[in-house]
This record gives C-alpha cells, structure tokens and sequence, in this order.
C-alpha cells in the first residue's frame, strides 16, 4: 500500500483534529464535561455540541445530561468502540511518520 | 502528536493540576508550623486556621468545577492515587512523631516529602515521552537538601528562628506546596483555552 493510500485510508470521522482531540481526551479519564471538553479544544459551545452529536451518532462517545446544583451539566465518556477507533488511529498516525520519515531518509 | 500526548497528560492529571488546592494545604502547612513555633497548648488559632482552609478548599473547587468543568479519572488512577496517599500520609506521620521525638540529626518530614514529590513526577509522566512538570526532581533536590542540613552542622532552622528543625522543615514544605501549586495553576490556564463569554467579555 502507498503511502497516499495509507492517508486515504484514515477514519475521517476520528482524524478532524477537534474530534481527535475529544477522543484522546475521553480516552484519558472515565468521563469529563462538556466546559472542560470546550476548554481544552477551544471550540465553541455550539461547534462542540455538533462535534459531540457525530461521537455519539456514531456510537464512538456516550454523552449523559443530568442537573448539577439546579444547572444543566453535559457528561461525555468514550465507549469501547471509540477507545478501539482512537487507539487504532495514533497506531495509523505513527506508522504514517515513520513511513514518512524513512521516506526523507532515502532521498 | 505531541499536543495529543498534552492534551492525555491534562485530562488524566486534572486533579493535580487544580494547583490552587494544593496552595491551600500549603498555606495550612506553613502557618501551622509558624503557630506551633510560638504557641503551645492554645489551640484556638490553629482550629480557626482549619476552618478557614476548609472553606478556602471548597471556594477554590467551586472556582475550578465553574470555570475548567470536571474530570473523573480513570479507576486504576484513583485506585493508584488512594495507595499513594495512604502510603504517603503514613511515612509523612511517622516521620512527624519521629522528627518532634528529636531522635536523628535531620528530618526525617523533609525528606519523605522530597521523595514523595520525586515519585510523584515519575507517576504523573508514566507511558507519555514527553516530560512535564519538570521542576519536580529540583524542588525534591531541594527539600532533601533542607533536611539533612542541620546533620551537616549547618544550623539553618536556628538561624530562622525556628525552635526545632522539624517546624523549619514542615514551613519550608508548605512554602515548597505553595510555589508547585501555583506552577500546576498557571500551566493549567495556559493551557485551556478562554470560553467564548470570557473573550466577548
């Protein structure tokens, strides 16, 4: 397989950095809120929210609404699924830079 | 995929990055021992002290949960982090009743935290290639250092007015949790980004 072909192959779903950043994040801890999730990506509460929805539609993220002190709080924790899609994917991207690297290598 | 390894050491250290409560047992730690070097028998400061740590701590964890959000970490960590506060609670008291015992030329207090901060930096950096919190091995350097001057006939304490080593020691580890939690706290904010409302103002 070329290394072209290696990159078409990466789960776009998992690969938008916000997305891997949400995974990677989820995949550290049981389970993390959405004001956390928003403050270490840096989106926006309506651009995480979109984010979260495809996680979840994909069964990747389990997402939990529940009331904190008469506040609405949002609770996100990674699935099997998802921890499997995440782990594979840092696999692909660490083959692609050593690929790439013995690639400069021979040049 | 560095600021993937970041973005793991954040999620997974959160409660340790949350500074600003260590800076409170810090404070604690260090006007205990400055009311124990000029008091003895009256307890009324040092109950007030408490309280006010108290309330202190849970201002400060309301401030993180509103403005950071919460993590629950992972149970192997918790189950990881309750031996190591045990084992660490339990060498840090038998250092303490050993250390006013007035048995060994150093203290003993000093160096268990010296070493509980070095294995603390090991933990904290485990499976990750990156290093952070790279300043833990010097502050443990540091304390380790502290606590077997006095052995070395070098009257540090005395010459700050502390009427024992130990009180000297347990000041200098509280200013030592102060400074660490601090650092924790502002690589904590440098770190997350500001809400939307905090950038609209």
């Amino acid at each position: 397989m070329t290394l072209f072909e290696d990159i078409a192959n990466l789960d776009r779903l998992v690969h938008e950095p916000a997305r891997m950043s949400i995974l990677t994040a989820l995949s550290a801890c049981q389970e993390a809120d959405f004001t956390f999730l928003m403050r270490l990506t840096g989106l926006t509460a309506g651009n995480l929210s979109g984010h979260l929805v495809k996680l979840k539609d994909a069964k990747l993220v389990h997402v939990e609404k529940q009331f904190l002190n008469n506040r609405p709080n949002t609770l996100a924790r990674i699935t099997p699924k998802g921890l499997a899609a995440i782990e594979s994917h840092w696999k692909q991207l660490e083959e692609l830079r050593q690929n790439a690297g013995e690639w400069k290598s021979e040049e | 995929m560095k600021e993937l390894e970041k973005i793991r050491f954040i999620t997974a250290n959160f409660t340790h990055l949350k500074g600003l409560q260590m800076g409170v047992i810090g404070l604690l730690v260090f006007s205990t021992a400055l009311w124990s070097n000029r008091n003895h028998g009256d307890l009324t400061i040092f109950i007030l002290l408490l309280i006010l740590a108290a309330i202190l701590s849970i201002l400060v964890e309301r401030f993180y949960r509103r403005v950071f959000g919460r993590v629950r970490t992972l149970q192997k960590s918790r189950q990881y982090e309750t031996r190591h506060s045990l084992l660490f609670g339990a060498s840090g008291l038998a250092a303490f009743i050993i250390d006013t015992a007035e048995i060994l030329p150093f203290s003993l207090l000093g160096i268990v935290f010296g070493v509980g901060f070095w294995l603390d930096y090991y933990r904290i950096n485990r499976d990750i290639e990156e290093k952070f919190f790279t300043f833990y091995p010097w502050f443990s350097l540091a304390m380790i250092s502290l606590s077997i001057l006095p052995a070395l006939g070098v009257p540090i304490w005395d010459a700050m007015g502390f009427e024992s080593a130990y009180l000297g020691v347990m000041a200098a580890c509280g200013v030592l949790m102060i400074v660490i939690g601090v650092l924790a706290h502002l690589f904590l904010v440098r770190s997350l980004s500001p809400r939307e409302e905090d950038i609209l103002g």
